[in-house]
């Protein structure tokens, strides 16, 4: 590998036609080395389209794909340095722990077959399955069994992993879990991750850039932070969370987020705080919030929510459904959005 | 539930009961005692005199010590060679039918293969006949072809009788074939390129031992008939491709020697027998390993 290029997958303006439908309709994207990079958006956005033409389970229709600085474009996927850990992990049911860990290992002609053995043990230390060898896919739970599909791919030692919907097959409780083990085991390796994901907890928790998709486009690239905080479009606004679109004078839109808003029953002290009067419509308590539906004067549908930073015990609720109120926010937080709808 | 379950069970399965026993489980009975007797002279049978001496001097056990090894062999490697060749003329059918070909074409296909079922088999094997005699299809096209100058002497020998049993045996093997193929998931083979394996290393390492099911039921479904077939041998073959199916029809029809016949009958049920044991264990371990 040479150090000079810090990207790891590059894609340039790769299209995906089948028939008549664009899947993917010239997306770019640099994805850069050992970084945790989601492709975020709604089913038929044409993520898994992409992640399937890194990995050369696809053929793209038109563009180009590198992966190390190296042309991979028509590469058989049994011939790139990507590999994939599928949604329902596609374990091998006739064979064992080891040996579906295994299965890669002889294609790799600069692996002696003599440390095969010592491999399959390493890779399956490091997902915590040592002592489940022997195991057949269907005595697994299913978090072990995504363990077995990361240790066969990441025994390969790939330069880019490659996972579908990672946490989607798996219990809730699980997910926080395999998370925060995702995040530790790509920060000891250091490869590249890229995963797809229609969550965006998932898109948000996990990764350090998301790519958000829409129609088989990209709509933003960023940070967590950035395209939950700065949305670039109406769409990737709406995608990572619930907003709240005003329009001001002018005809500009802007959106606050329902945590940066304050509900109040008089005008608040705070000078810099733009309010606008409201109708509380509803009241739902969370336990760790309070989330409050409120109609504008023009019948504008917001949503509010508020920690409950006190017990409503001690400090009994002063806003009920039917009443009036004030909605305000710093206008920091107003996100400014060009409108550039489209089909 | 009912107080008596049992009970009631066992009346509701008389009907079956009634219909195996009158039609299946009393002539096996009649024709495994019919095996243990002596034909007569006039072809009928022999009377018993002495029951006991009868027994003790192992003279009921005459039938099955008579010995056409060398049509019992025949029979047997003329069935292994159909299953083997059907095998491997029906996975590629099977693999093309399940994984390559468009689903809207997929039924007529499928069709296409069963559709021979709606002919009788015997005019089918006598459609062979027409094709492989001296002035059949077969010699007309190879002739004009100028590919042989003399007609070939493809029918009445073992390789007429090879053909037409590979012909009617193959919709068995691909049938089941096709089931287990169609079932594969096909996550599983993208995800052996994924991991690095070629087409052909794909197919041996998880297409064949995940479609081992299917493999099993379909040489078991060849295998059997083929053991026991007359029609295809008696139409096809010569004087030397004589089958086990053969000399027990001839046992029956001609020679009128039906201790002899049924005493074959029974042997080659137990050669079957034996193999749906073998087939029974292997499901019931494939069972316990794989669940998909």
């Amino acid at each position: 590998m040479n150090g000079q290029s810090l990207s790891s997958v590059e894609i340039l303006e790769i299209t995906k036609r089948f028939g008549e439908v664009t899947a993917v309709d010239a997306v770019s994207l640099d994805i850069r080395r050992g970084e945790l990079f989601a492709l975020l958006g709604p089913s038929g956005c044409g993520k898994t389209t992409l992640l399937r033409m890194i990995g050369g389970l696809e053929v793209p229709s038109a563009g180009t794909i590198r992966i190390g600085g190296v042309d991979v474009t028509r590469v058989p996927p049994h011939r790139r340095p990507a590999h994939m850990v599928f949604q329902q992990y596609a374990l091998f049911p006739h064979l064992t722990v080891a040996e579906n860990v295994a299965f890669g290992l002889r294609y790799k002609a600069d692996v002696p077959r003599a440390t095969h053995a010592g491999k399959v043990a390493e890779a399956l230390s490091l997902v915590r399955l040592t002592g489940l060898e022997k195991r057949l896919p269907h005595q697994l739970s299913g978090g072990q069994r995504q363990r077995v599909a990361l240790a066969r791919a990441l025994v390969l030692e790939p330069q880019v992993l490659l996972l579908d919907e990672p946490l989607a097959a798996l219990d809730p409780q699980l997910r926080e879990e395999v998370q925060v083990e995702l995040k530790h085991l790509q920060r000891t390796l250091g490869i590249t991750f890229l995963f797809v994901t229609h969550d965006r907890e998932e898109a948000l928790g996990l990764s350090d850039r998301v790519a958000v998709m829409r129609q088989g486009k990209v709509e933003q690239v960023g940070t967590p932070a950035e395209v939950f905080e700065r949305p670039a479009t109406r769409f990737a606004a709406e995608f990572l969370g619930a907003a709240n679109f005003f329009t001001a004078e002018d005809g500009a839109s802007f959106l606050v987020r329902p945590e940066k808003l304050r509900l109040r029953a008089g005008l608040t002290e705070d000078p810099w705080m733009a309010a606008v009067p409201v109708t509380v419509e509803e009241r739902i308590y969370q336990g760790v919030g309070t989330t409050w539906i409120v109609r504008g004067l023009a019948g504008e549908r917001f949503v509010v929510w508020e920690q409950n930073t006190a017990s409503v015990f001690d400090e009994p609720p002063v806003l009920h459904p039917g009443g009036s109120a004030f909605l305000s926010w710093n206008p920091r937080h107003a996100v400014w959005i060009k409108e550039e709808e489209r089909e | 539930m009912s107080a008596r379950p049992d009970r009631r069970a066992w009346a509701l399965l008389l009907p079956t009961w009634l219909v195996l026993g009158i039609f299946f489980l009393a002539p096996l009975a009649l024709t495994l005692v019919l095996s243990f007797r002596q034909r007569g002279v006039y072809g009928g049978l022999e009377p018993v005199r002495d029951l006991g001496g009868y027994i003790t001097s192992g003279a009921f056990l005459g039938n099955y010590a008579r010995s056409y090894l060398g049509i019992g062999w025949r029979s047997l490697w003329m069935a292994l060679l159909t299953t083997v060749l059907t095998l491997a003329i029906g996975y590629p059918v099977a693999y093309a039918l399940a994984l390559c070909v468009p689903p809207r074409r997929k039924d007529l296909l499928l069709g296409l293969v069963i559709v021979p079922f709606w002919t009788s088999f015997l005019i089918r094997t006598y459609a062979w006949m027409f094709l492989l005699r001296t002035e059949g299809l077969v010699n007309h096209v190879l002739l004009g072809a100028g590919l042989v100058d003399r007609p070939l002497e493809i029918l009445y020998n073992q390789l007429a009788v090879m053909i037409g049993l590979v012909y009617g045996e193959r919709p068995f093997m691909i049938l089941p074939l096709y089931a287990s193929l169609e079932k594969l998931d096909r996550t599983l083979l993208e995800a052996a390129a994924d991991l690095g394996a070629g087409r052909a290393s794909a197919f041996w390492r998880v297409t064949v031992p995940l479609t081992a099911p299917g493999i099993a039921a379909g040489i078991v479904l060849v295998f059997i008939p083929s053991l026991g077939q007359f029609v295809v041998s008696d139409l096809l073959g010569g004087a030397r491709s004589m089958l086990l199916g053969n000399l027990i029809q001839n046992q029956f029809a001609v020679a009128r020697n039906h201790p002899f016949g049924a005493a074959l009958a029974f042997e080659l049920m137990a050669a079957v027998l034996l193999l749906l044991l073998a087939y029974a264990l292997y499901i019931k371990r494939k069972g316990e390993e794989v669940r998909l």
